[in-house]
Order: C-alpha cells, then sequence, then structure tokens
C-alpha cells in the first residue's frame, strides 16, 4: 500500500511539481495517471522512489517511510520499487542479460558488481524474468540490436529481476507503435495480475488506460483532480481534467485497439 | 541450465547469434564462447608483465619517492613563498618571461600550421579533391604526424634559426612545431569538412556556382566554427611540445626548466612549476572559452536576424542530429586526434 | 519595391511588413573603441620595439617618422577593422580580429619571426640534412635493446595511467561523481597534472629518484608518462561521461545500485569506445614523448638518440629517426586495426 499524505514538490528553481497531493494506493493495484504534460505525473511517480524528493509531507510504501535525505535508506526503497521508462534506458552496447542483472544491483555485493560476476542464484532470477516477457532467446545479444518494444520487455524483465512490490512505469508506450504499445501493456497487466505487484503506469492515452488499469487518477498543475474507478473515468470527466475537448491524439487508434 | 551460463564474465557483448531454430523462442540460448575476449584480456595482462619485465624497472626506488617528494616538496614550497626581495623577484620575472616566450613559440608554431593546414585540409578531404590528390596528400599527411617535432627541430629548425632565446632558437622551435603541426591539424580539418551536411553543397551545385563558391558559401561557415576549435587546442598542445623543445635550445619554458633543474635549485624549480601552473591553466581557460563561443555561437547574435557568414564566429551547426554511437562529443574528437 | 530608395527605407523602417530587412548594423561606437585598442596596441608595439628600421613620411613641409614594424601593424588592424565593418560583421567578432592580430604581432615580435635569413643560414643545415638522408643502416639493429625498454615503457605507463585516469574521470565528472565537491576538486588537480609539460614530470621523477644516468633504469620515465597520461585520459574520458545518455543511469539509480554499481553498469559501457580509443591515442603519445624525454635522461631509444647527437654522429641519429618513424605509423596502424575491431 502506498500513501501519499500532503505531499508538496518544490523543484530548486522554484516550480511547484505537486502541491497537497493525498492518495491511497492498494496493495495489487493497477493505477493509471492521467493528464496533461506538465501536469505533474513524472512527478508523482518519481516521487514514490525518491527519484524527486519531495519537500513537505509524509510518504509510506508498505511499511517504510519514505526520507529522500537517506541515501541508503532510498536505495534499499528503490530494490523493492521497480521502475519503467518511456525511453526504457537500457545500455545498448551490453547484453539483454547484463541489462536485466542490473535490477539485482541493490543485492548484490560491489565487487561483484564491478568484475560483473553475478551469482547463479541471480542469474536464475533474470532468466526466468526474461522468459516472463517472452525475450529469453535474446539474452546473449546486443540491446541496441532489439526493437522498441523488445527492448521495453527488456526493461520490464531487469524491473522484475528486482523481485518489487511495486512497479512504476512512466510512459511506458509512448514511444511505441499502436500493435507493440498494446502488446506491452498485456505484459504490464499479466505481470500485474500473476503476482499481484502494485503497478502504476502514467500515460495520455485514454482508451489504454480504460482497457488495462483499474483506477485512474486525473491530474492538473500538480494537484489531483479525479479519482475513481476507471468506469467512472468517462469522457466527460477527464475533459474536465483536461479542461479541453478530447481529440484523436487522446488514444491510440482503433484499429490497432482490435490488433 | 543455470550451471551453463555460471561464467558469463564481465560485459558479454559478443554478437555471436544463439544457435538454434528460430521459432524456439522460449528456450533459453546457449551462451555464446567468451574466448575471444578472455584471451585478449589474458593477452594484455601478458603484455603486461612482459612491459614491466622489459622495462626493467626498479621498484627499490619507489621506496623513496614518498620522502623525496616531501623533502624537495618543502624546498619548492619554500621557494615559492619566500618573500620577494630583489633575486627572488628576478626569479619571478625571469620565469613569466620564459613562459611567455614559449606562449609565444606556441602561437606562433600554430598560425604557421594553421596557414598550411586549412587548404591541406581541403585537399585531403574525399568530398572536396580528386582522388589522386586525395591520396597524395594523405600520404603525406601521415608520414608527418609520423615524425616527432623534436626531429624536425634537430634535423632542421635549430641548425637553420640558431640555439638559444637570443639566438633564433625561438623562431626555430615556433617552426619546428608549425611543420608538425600541419600533420594533424590537416587531418582533423580534413575529417571536419568530410563530415559537413551534404545539403547545402548539393544546393549550390545545383544553383551552378563552381567549385571555390562553393567552398566560400556552403563549406566554410559549416566548418570554420570546428576549425578554430581545432587550431586552438593544437595551440593548447603546442604550448606544453615547445617545453620539450625548449630543453633542446629552443628556448622559452624549457629552456629554463633544464636551467634550474640542472643546477637543482629547488626554490627556483619551485617558482617555474607555479608560473607554468598558472600560465597554462590561465591560456586553457581563455582556449576553452573562445571554443566554447565558437562552437555554440554567443549570446550577442541570438537578437541577430540573419545568419551572418564571417568566418570568425559564424554560429555553430547547432542543430546537427546527435548520432546515437557516437563516442564522444565533437570537441572531444579533436582533442584525441591532437 | 525595387524602387525604394535607401533613403526611404531608412526614414521608416518600421513602416511596413514588405520593406526589405536590412542587415543588423554593428555598432559604429565599438567600433571606434575597437580602433582606439588597435592605437594603444600601436603605441605598446613602439615601446617595446627592439629593431630601429625606421619609415619615413615625407609631407612636404615636413617630414614624418615612424617606426616600421608597428607601422605595418597598426595597418594590417585598421585595415582589418574597416573590412569587417564594411561586411557588418558583429562586435565580438571584430574585436577577436584586432585581439588576434595583436597576439600575432606580439608573439612573432617575440621569437623574432623572419624568414630573410633562410638563404645565408641553409649552409648550417645542408649537412646535417645530406647527413640524415643516408643513414647508418647497420646502426638500427644495434640499439634494439633500447627500443625495447621504450615500448615497455610506453605500454606500462599507458595500462596503469588509463586505469587511474579512468577512476579519476568517473570523480571527476558531476554526472560520476559522489558530489560536486569532489568533482571540482578532482578537476583542479587534474588540471594542475595536465599544465605540467611531459618533459617537466620527467625533470621532476629524474630529480626525485635519479635517472638512467644515476645507474636507476627507466621508472622516472615511466612515472612522467604516468603523470602525462592520466591527465590526458582523465579529462577526454570525464567529458566523455559528461555526454552519456543520462537514461541507463536514472534506470540504475531507480532499481537501487549504488554509486560504483551505477558508475560500472549504466556508465562505464557507453563510456568504453571512446575510453579504449583515448588509450591507443595515449600509447602512440607515449612511443614519441620517450623519444623526446631522452633528452633529459630517463631511458630509452631518445637516451641512445641524445648520445649520438652530442658525438655528432648525425647518420646514427638518422638511423633512429627513420626507425621512430616506422615505429610510429606501425604503432598508428595497429591502433586503427584495434579501433575498428572494438568499436
Amino acid at each position: 500500500m502506498i500513501t501519499f499524505e500532503n505531499i508538496d514538490v518544490v523543484y530548486p528553481n522554484g516550480f511547484k511539481g505537486l502541491s497537497n497531493v493525498n492518495l491511497q494506493i492498494n496493495k495489487g493495484e493497477f493505477v493509471a495517471i492521467v493528464g496533461l504534460s506538465g501536469a505533474g505525473k513524472s512527478t508523482l511517480i518519481r516521487t514514490v522512489n525518491g527519484l524527486v524528493p519531495f519537500t513537505s509531507g509524509t510518504l509510506t510504501v508498505g511499511d517504510v517511510v519514505v526520507d529522500p535525505r537517506s541515501k541508503a535508506k532510498l536505495r534499499r526503497l528503490r530494490s523493492r520499487v521497480g521502475m519503467i521508462f518511456q525511453s526504457f534506458n537500457l545500455v545498448t552496447r551490453v547484453s539483454v542479460l547484463n541489462n536485466v542483472l542490473v535490477g539485482r544491483s541493490a543485492d548484490t555485493p560491489t565487487w561483484r558488481s564491478l568484475l560483473g560476476w553475478y551469482r547463479a542464484e541471480d542469474k536464475e532470477l533474470a532468466f526466468q524474468s526474461l522468459e516472463r516477457v517472452g525475450i529469453v532467446d535474446k539474452a546473449y545479444m546486443r540491446a541496441a540490436s532489439l526493437s522498441g518494444g523488445q527492448q521495453q520487455r527488456v526493461a520490464i524483465a531487469r524491473v522484475l529481476a528486482q523481485d518489487p512490490e511495486v512497479i512504476l512505469a512512466d510512459e511506458p508506450v509512448a514511444s511505441l507503435d499502436p500493435p507493440t504499445a498494446h502488446k506491452v501493456m498485456r505484459d504490464l497487466r499479466r505481470i500485474q495480475q500473476e503476482l499481484g505487484i502494485t503497478t502504476i503506469v502514467n500515460m495520455h492515452h485514454l482508451d489504454l488506460a480504460r482497457s488495462y488499469a483499474d483506477r485512474v487518477i486525473g491530474m492538473r498543475a500538480g494537484e489531483v483532480v479525479f479519482d475513481g474507478p476507471v468506469e467512472e473515468a468517462t469522457d466527460e470527466v477527464i475533459e474536465q481534467v483536461y479542461q479541453r475537448s478530447l481529440t484523436a491524439e487522446d488514444i491510440v487508434t482503433a484499429e490497432a485497439a482490435q490488433e | 541450465m543455470s550451471t551453463a551460463n555460471l561464467n558469463a564474465g564481465p560485459g558479454s557483448t559478443s554478437q555471436t547469434k544463439p544457435r538454434f531454430a528460430e521459432d524456439a523462442l522460449d528456450r533459453r540460448p546457449v551462451r555464446p564462447s567468451k574466448l575471444r575476449y578472455n584471451l585478449g584480456m589474458l593477452a594484455v595482462g601478458i603484455i603486461f608483465i612482459a612491459a614491466v619485465y622489459g622495462a626493467g624497472m626498479d621498484f627499490g626506488a619507489l621506496l623513496n619517492l614518498p620522502a623525496s617528494i616531501i623533502q624537495y616538496g618543502q624546498l619548492m614550497a619554500a621557494g615559492v613563498f619566500q618573500a620577494p626581495d630583489e633575486t627572488v623577484a628576478g626569479y619571478w620575472t625571469q620565469s613569466f618571461d620564459a613562459m611567455f616566450e614559449s606562449v609565444a613559440i606556441a602561437w606562433v608554431g600554430t598560425m604557421v600550421g594553421a596557414l598550411f593546414s586549412l587548404p591541406l585540409g581541403f585537399l585531403a578531404a574525399r568530398n572536396m579533391s580528386p582522388l589522386p590528390v586525395y591520396i597524395v596528400v594523405r600520404f603525406v599527411l601521415s608520414v608527418i604526424r609520423a615524425v616527432p617535432e623534436i626531429i624536425f627541430a634537430i634535423a632542421i629548425m635549430l641548425p637553420l634559426f640558431g640555439f638559444g632565446s637570443g639566438g633564433g632558437g625561438a623562431l626555430a622551435g615556433a617552426m619546428a612545431l608549425g611543420v608538425s603541426s600541419i600533420g594533424t591539424l590537416s587531418k582533423l580539418i580534413s575529417e571536419a569538412i568530410e563530415a559537413v551536411d551534404g545539403g547545402p553543397l548539393e544546393s549550390s551545385r545545383a544553383s551552378g556556382s563552381n567549385q571555390m563558391q562553393m567552398i566560400r558559401w556552403a563549406v566554410m561557415p559549416q566548418v570554420m566554427p570546428e576549425v578554430i576549435a581545432i587550431w586552438l587546442y593544437r595551440f593548447e598542445v603546442n604550448i606544453r611540445a615547445s617545453a620539450i623543445l625548449g630543453v633542446l635550445g629552443a628556448g622559452g619554458i624549457g629552456a629554463l626548466l633544464s636551467t634550474v633543474f640542472g643546477a637543482r635549485e629547488w626554490d627556483r624549480i619551485g617558482i617555474v612549476l607555479v608560473v607554468i601552473i598558472v600560465v597554462t591553466m590561465l591560456v586553457d581557460q581563455i582556449s576553452a572559452f573562445i571554443r566554447h563561443r565558437v562552437i555554440h555561437g554567443g549570446d550577442l547574435r541570438s537578437d541577430g536576424g540573419e545568419p551572418q557568414e564571417d568566418d570568425d564566429a559564424g554560429p555553430g551547426p547547432e542543430n546537427e542530429p546527435r548520432v546515437e554511437n557516437d563516442p564522444a562529443p565533437k570537441e572531444n574528437r579533436a582533442a584525441a586526434g591532437l | 519595391m525595387v524602387t525604394t530608395s535607401t533613403a526611404e527605407r531608412r526614414a521608416a523602417p518600421q513602416a511596413a511588413a514588405t520593406v526589405r530587412p536590412e542587415p543588423p548594423r554593428p555598432s559604429g561606437l565599438v567600433y571606434l573603441g575597437l580602433a582606439g585598442l588597435a592605437l594603444l596596441a600601436f603605441i605598446v608595439f613602439w615601446v617595446i620595439q627592439e629593431s630601429g628600421d625606421v619609415l619615413l613620411i615625407p609631407l612636404g613641409f615636413v617630414t614624418l617618422w615612424a617606426p616600421l614594424n608597428p607601422v605595418i601593424g597598426l595597418v594590417v588592424m585598421l585595415v582589418a577593422l574597416a573590412v569587417c565593418f564594411k561586411a557588418r560583421i558583429g562586435t565580438m567578432a571584430a574585436f577577436g580580429t584586432v585581439a588576434f592580430i595583436i597576439m600575432s604581432y606580439w608573439a612573432g615580435a617575440t621569437v623574432g619571426f623572419t624568414l630573410l635569413e633562410i638563404p645565408e643560414r641553409w649552409s648550417n643545415v645542408e649537412p646535417r640534412l645530406i647527413a640524415f638522408l643516408d643513414p647508418n643502416w647497420s646502426y638500427i639493429w644495434t640499439v634494439r635493446d633500447q627500443w625495447l625498454i621504450t615500448i615497455s615503457m610506453a605500454v606500462v605507463a599507458t595500462l596503469i595511467g588509463c586505469a587511474i585516469g579512468l577512476v579519476l574521470a568517473m570523480y571527476a565528472s558531476p554526472v560520476s561523481s559522489p558530489n560536486k565537491g569532489t568533482s571540482q576538486a578532482i578537476k583542479a588537480v587534474n588540471s594542475v597534472i595536465r599544465s605540467i609539460p611531459d618533459v617537466g614530470w620527467a625533470l621532476l621523477f629524474v630529480a626525485f629518484i635519479g635517472g638512467t644516468a644515476h645507474g636507476l633504469g627507466p621508472m622516472a620515465g615511466i612515472l612522467a608518462l604516468l603523470m602525462f597520461n592520466i591527465g590526458i585520459v582523465a579529462k577526454l574520458t570525464s567529458e566523455t561521461i559528461d555526454s552519456v545518455n543520462p537514461g541507463p543511469v536514472e534506470a540504475a539509480d531507480a532499481s537501487g545500485a549504488n554509486l560504483t554499481q551505477r558508475n560500472r553498469l549504466a556508465i562505464l559501457p557507453q563510456v568504453l569506445p571512446g575510453f579504449v580509443s583515448y588509450g591507443l591515442y595515449v600509447f602512440e603519445l607515449n612511443i614519441r614523448a620517450s623519444a623526446a624525454l631522452g633528452i633529459v635522461g630517463v631511458g630509452g631509444i631518445g637516451s641512445a638518440m641524445m648520445l649520438q647527437l652530442n658525438r655528432f654522429q648525425f647518420e646514427n641519429v638518422a638511423a633512429i629517426l627513420i626507425a621512430l618513424i616506422v615505429v610510429v605509423l606501425l604503432v598508428d596502424m595497429f591502433s586503427m586495426y584495434i579501433r575498428r575491431k572494438l568499436l
């Protein structure tokens, strides 16, 4: 369970990223966060694992009270909270397997990381993660040689290798074509259901949010303006969140959705 | 299955494809052989040990090193911080004079190199010159690059212009640096020219301009900022290189260094080193500032209407797409080539 | 539109959208100031000039005289300024041009730049050149031990220097260092290391621990090359680290890696190609430098060359130089091969 109590984020340049956010996300939920760019979606997600430190309020992840000032505590928290990025963020020059093994860092002694001598059980876990996203046959290929959708699945495997309780995904499908976007979202949904991992996904495609999430959170100008089950997130409600009428850009094309 | 993967070493970057049928998507691939990687590492290790042995390193000498660093360091510090009476003030001015002479040597050397490097750079660029010219110029340049500057100094310049600060040694050093600069400068400039955006070239050719017009209006505006940056880099390199020529008799800071070290006057050595550090860092800072300004354009430019075609500080190719696998930024590549 | 006179346009520059824009005109006042700077430089040149060449300007009623070289400098500066103004070049670039001319004049005067003495001094060069063109081929093989030492020195210094340089670079770049203070401090240390030329390091280490002249082997030379390499590798690598793709770094952070793990797993693979080519570049530099450093007695082929030079055995020196050129070319080819293979 993740609890935000009166969370504020003020960036060093004075920009207010989040203001007075109160949220409770239950264990095992699949939450989609929607909003225009600059609404604070990324800030909200990055607050959970401390990539963006919040400036006031209380944040609890599971039984841990997040303390952005303690690097060691943050590392321990991050080992339990996996994150997926829009641009996949793989090290393209090394093999897929080594990219997945980055997810084992927190449980690997530094000297092992330095030499690249991972324990057999860590490698086994990495392979199992790759099997779960279905690209284990590419394990020894360079990440650069993979397509965008495959790279994002490697990124998901990297997160799974952490054995996380929470998965944060920051626009995971924004740089993918519609069919691939659906595939990646299906993977995420399946993993969430199979393993019961709390999943929070930022997205700007409404139809994807509606077809995969349990709950939708709408944000505008750093504030949560809508929070409810996916059925309640009708077009009218979202237009309220966006403060403009919906356009074709807000959905992935229809034919792709059928694919 | 996992036991097969026990020995996967660091950075397994091998590109070998897994050896099994394409449809077996869910099977774990066979670990590609790391033999070549391991052999390479082994070879580096063996070469290193052989080199340690071959150089005949005397590790005993290292035992006394910390003690002598402290001892002589104190002597040097004492020299730097002593009250500047008349003699000491003389040491300081002498050091500064010698260092400025080194800067002047490097500047003249860079100028000489720059003068020849621009036309040669065009002749050595594959997209600018006919193949026979290209091959000949490239060969000459690589021979020049292979000859260290001390060779030019010893073989030609010092006997030609004379030894010592007063007797033409400085000019000899400058000319030696200049000739040896031609090689690297021309090569880097030719690479910059080869990397220009082909679009403006094509359009100027299409509009019927001749070779010179094309160079002036399509190539020069694109490469000039980078060329200036390359020249400035070489200037920084030449300041350091002038020291070794000074020891040979070409004047400048090198001559003073060899004098004070010969006499082992540690207080003067300290002063000379401080002057070297201060002046070199200062020149590096100024040069880095100009390089940055020339490549990224100045703030004054942003309000100007039309882009200007002047050769000194045209706006850099800022909107150039970033290449994903470029191992180093542009400025870095220039430095690595020098 | 074509008939609109310049006068009309000046009168109403903002009048209509159809008026052709004029190129921005540089400030005349600043140009006047630059001309003043040129005049000031002329006076300074006059005061410090050493040659007594004088230019006489007869005006009929009175004959002005002026020192020759500074007048040439002044004329060049003013002409350059006029050209810049005519071409509507920005004031900053015009300042750069004047500064460039002043710097070149000063440097030329300091080194006593002249090409007029070449013909009369050519006789000094001729015997050397003849000797260099007729090298003592049999001598090349007799100094093979020195070559071995030179190459060994270069290998040892390159490998250790690259290793230390990599670690320093990791601490020097703000992307990979633990905090800003560390990064600034390491950068400062590194620019001090870099500002001392290789021969300066060689002289220092020879004085500290003794060179080959004292029968102490090439240790001083290796240490000098080491410092020289650390400076170059650390600077180039840290600049490469500055520009790595931040995505994988963020991902490593998000998965709970510590600083060392993050640098090893997310940054090192990205900078490795650059780092390897810097290492090869430095190796090539080391071969040349160890030839030069022989002058101050740190062993290797340079020492052998200095010995022959001091004995005026130019045929032998020429043999060594030719071998040096060949070795440098070979190293160049080797490093190109490795680069192509690895990257």
